[in-house]
């Protein structure tokens, strides 16, 4: 495991030169300066980034030796134990889900840790069809050739509690897959984490020109400026709200509580589902406003919003509060209050989507335009 | 080629820096400031703009739009660029760019809608586009007469549904059309569980399908949207994939007639990383070197064509249009935060244009015939 410390070696050697170019927009008076925006980037990577990936590593290391002892001596507060650190591993990486760029791209990671939705039920075909085997080795070897779809947490969900009478016979191949399954999002977690050390060091170069003679770092240059960089937070801030709407919510909602698909929740085998969204939430809020001494939310201020600066803040601690009440869907069975409190927090997600979009435009950031807008 | 690690594709990346900060030789300026480009964007004014540019990225000539607009494609013989309305649009500006005044103003036939793209035969005399009729589930290839008021003289099925790019062959009778093989209401996709893209052959005077080809079954979400034909007649198609993100599929392919559809292989560790998505395909001035861009993965693929092998990944923020350079190996490539670049595909070197133009460039970027 990689030290996660301060980024402030990198900078050794450098003289920072900011760049200032590629703003497209008529830039406003307002906008954050580059200088702003490489301030916010490191705090970001440091106080939210790595300490996230930091507890998915963590989180999964347990959860891996859960499913070792429970292999080992199968029992039912072995198998709840085992439970409980899937939960724990699986809120950490709802913690982090909204990054998505960087290592966690780098080989379809980010899918192979949830292959979800899944709308072919590819991975109960590949599970059923795996778990059919007897003489099966799930070593590296068998990872780097499985469907992607075996590889994450929606599988060991599957092998943890649906089939969980089958899981508590050690000698069972459901036993050692969910074992090897955890123990491969371990090692997953860990190569995220080791790999961000790179990903933040290219980020703090961003708009830096190398003086000659600095021996330490790298000869080129992947974010021409801080802004450049930022934008790829700042759509990790954006673009999560409308998709956790969309599919989280929406889609397992339906027209009504009688007519909802809870099925279609993310993780109604383990009943977090709800959970999931709440963490979802807090991390969105935090990349928001709660990194030091710049965060998103200062630098809204700072360009002179802060009417929108401060709405967007109260719409994610009504999200917050509204999701602590929400107890979890059991027995797929969504109450009516649950339908009508859940409904709630999606016209509050969109209304928390409008701000953050013109809170975009304040900041003169530009989340892409062929890229979320092709043909 | 698959054995290389994230920290060797980082520096394909940014083979750039150097780039970056370097200057552009003054041979390069002269050979740049010759060459003639063209895009549409959209400015900081939220309206839609044809731009043509310099290899330098000195505004030559600009046209306001009615709406947005996707591909440009130039008039052999006269000193027009013709804009095209974006699919489900109905209109194509065609644009004098040295008196800098509308030429006319065409609208699709009634009931009907363009895809976006456009080819000028090479003796200038018709105008060709992929279409849409409202009676009919296959595309149309609409063909009309520059000379006759651009009258539209044939209409042929393009053999597949939702037609995007198509180019005309060396022979000029012969167009290459990408059909994506997605059937939509207005922009919403209806029929991706049973999607067939195929890429078709089609006589552009009888309109007969000479020839027509499609992906391995397992493909079949993969959209065949956007495509260019080499000087010896080779295609290159850039694909978007409608199934899970998750899925690990062919993105870019090559065809030559009488043969199936190849499939290259982009190497795992970036292929994760393209979110399913090519905007763009274009061959250099040989035809030995391709460049696909991949403007969700903020990456342009380079290809090398004698080999048929993924080459090397540069990163270009939300970078989509490429054209063709004149040197071998060389393109020009347009991005969404208003960017221009050279890419050097032999000396793997990316070189900021630095364009005062301040848009937000469309997916195509066009070579400009000079006349």
């Amino acid at each position: 495991m990689l030290p996660t410390g301060s980024l402030t070696p990198v900078l050794l050697g450098v003289t920072l030169f900011i760049l200032g170019a590629g703003v497209v927009h008529a830039a406003s008076s307002q906008a954050p300066s580059e200088e702003q925006w490489h301030t916010l980037n490191n705090a970001i990577i440091e106080q939210h980034v790595l300490p996230r990936y930091q507890h998915l590593a963590d989180n999964s290391a347990v959860m891996s030796q859960q499913l070792a002892r429970l292999c080992a001596t199968p029992s039912s507060d072995n198998l709840n134990a085992a439970q409980t650190s899937f939960k724990t591993a699986q809120a950490s990486w709802q913690g982090v889900q909204h990054i998505q760029f960087g290592p966690v791209t780098m080989l379809m990671r980010n899918h192979s840790l949830q292959y979800w939705p899944d709308k072919k039920n590819t991975g109960a075909k590949q599970l059923k069809s795996i778990l059919k085997t007897t003489d099966q080795t799930f070593d590296d070897e068998f990872f780097r050739s499985a469907s992607i779809s075996l590889k994450g947490f929606p599988a060991l969900e599957r092998l943890l509690f649906a089939n969980n009478k089958h899981i508590q016979d050690s000698k069972a191949v459901e036993c050692s897959l969910a074992a090897a399954i955890a123990q491969h999002i371990h090692e997953t977690s860990l190569s995220i984490q080791s790999e961000w050390t790179e990903e933040a060091r290219q980020i703090s170069l961003a708009g830096q020109k190398v003086l000659p003679g600095a021996s330490h770092v790298a000869a080129y240059q992947v974010y021409e400026t801080p802004s450049e960089a930022a934008t790829e937070f700042m759509k990790s801030l954006v673009e999560p709200v409308e998709a956790i709407r969309d599919n989280k919510l929406l889609k397992p909602l339906a027209a009504s509580a009688e007519e909802s698909r809870w099925k279609k929740s993310e993780s109604w085998r383990s009943e977090q589902s709800v959970n999931n969204i709440q963490q979802n939430l807090a991390a969105l809020h935090e990349l928001y406003s709660g990194t030091q001494p710049s965060s998103v939310k200062t630098l809204l201020e700072a360009a002179g919003d802060k009417l929108n600066a401060h709405a967007i803040e109260a719409e994610f601690n009504l999200i917050s509060e509204e999701l602590k009440n929400i107890p979890a869907v059991t027995q797929l069975n969504v109450t009516a209050d649950t339908y009508q409190t859940l409904m709630h927090t999606s016209d509050q997600l969109k209304a928390l989507q409008g701000k953050l979009a013109a809170a975009m435009q304040t900041l003169n950031i530009q989340l892409g335009f062929n890229s979320r807008d092709g043909d | 080629m698959t054995g290389i690690n994230r920290r060797t594709f980082l520096g394909w990346a940014a083979a750039a820096p150097a780039l970056l900060h370097s200057h552009i030789t003054l041979a390069a300026v002269d050979n740049l400031g010759t060459q003639r480009f063209a895009s549409a964007s959209q400015a900081a004014d939220g309206l839609f703009y044809l731009y043509l540019f310099d290899g330098l990225g000195k505004e030559v000539a600009q046209h306001l739009l009615p709406s947005r607009a996707h591909q440009i494609v130039s008039h052999p013989t006269q000193p027009w660029v013709l804009a095209v309305a974006r699919r489900p649009g109905t209109t194509i500006d065609i644009f004098n760019y040295q008196t800098g005044s509308l030429v006319k103003r065409l609208n699709s036939s009634h009931g009907y809608h363009l895809y976006g793209h456009a080819q000028v035969t090479t003796d200038g005399r018709y105008l060709l586009t992929t279409e849409k009729k409202p009676s009919q589930e296959n595309g149309r290839l609409v063909v009309r007469d520059i000379q006759q008021g651009f009258e539209i003289v044939k209409e042929h099925s393009t053999a597949g549904i939702g037609p995007h790019e198509l180019r005309l062959s060396a022979d000029q009778k012969t167009m290459v059309i990408a059909n994506g093989g997605i059937k939509t209401k207005g922009r919403e996709k209806i029929n991706l569980e049973s999607m067939q893209p195929s890429l078709a052959y089609v006589d552009i005077h009888s309109g007969e399908l000479l020839e027509q080809v499609y992906l391995p079954p397992q493909y079949h979400q993969s959209s065949i949207r956007h495509l260019d034909i080499s000087p010896n007649g080779q295609v290159i198609m850039a694909m978007q994939y409608q199934g899970n993100p998750g899925d690990s599929v062919p993105l870019v392919a090559l065809h030559s007639r009488g043969e199936a559809i190849q499939t290259l292989t982009i190497p795992a560790q970036i292929n994760g990383r393209l979110n399913q998505y090519c905007g763009s395909a274009c061959f250099d001035s040989t035809g030995d070197f391709a460049a696909v861009s991949a403007p969700r993965g903020n990456l342009i693929t380079l290809w090398n064509i004698k080999t048929q092998q993924f080459h090397a990944a540069i990163k270009v923020s939300d970078g989509c249009g490429i054209a063709k350079a004149k040197d071998a190996g060389e393109f020009i490539v347009s991005s969404g935060t208003g960017r221009l670049y050279t890419l050097n595909s032999q000396k793997m070197t990316r070189t900021a244009i630095p364009t005062t133009l301040k848009v937000k460039w469309d997916n195509h970027l066009s070579k400009i015939a000079q006349v």
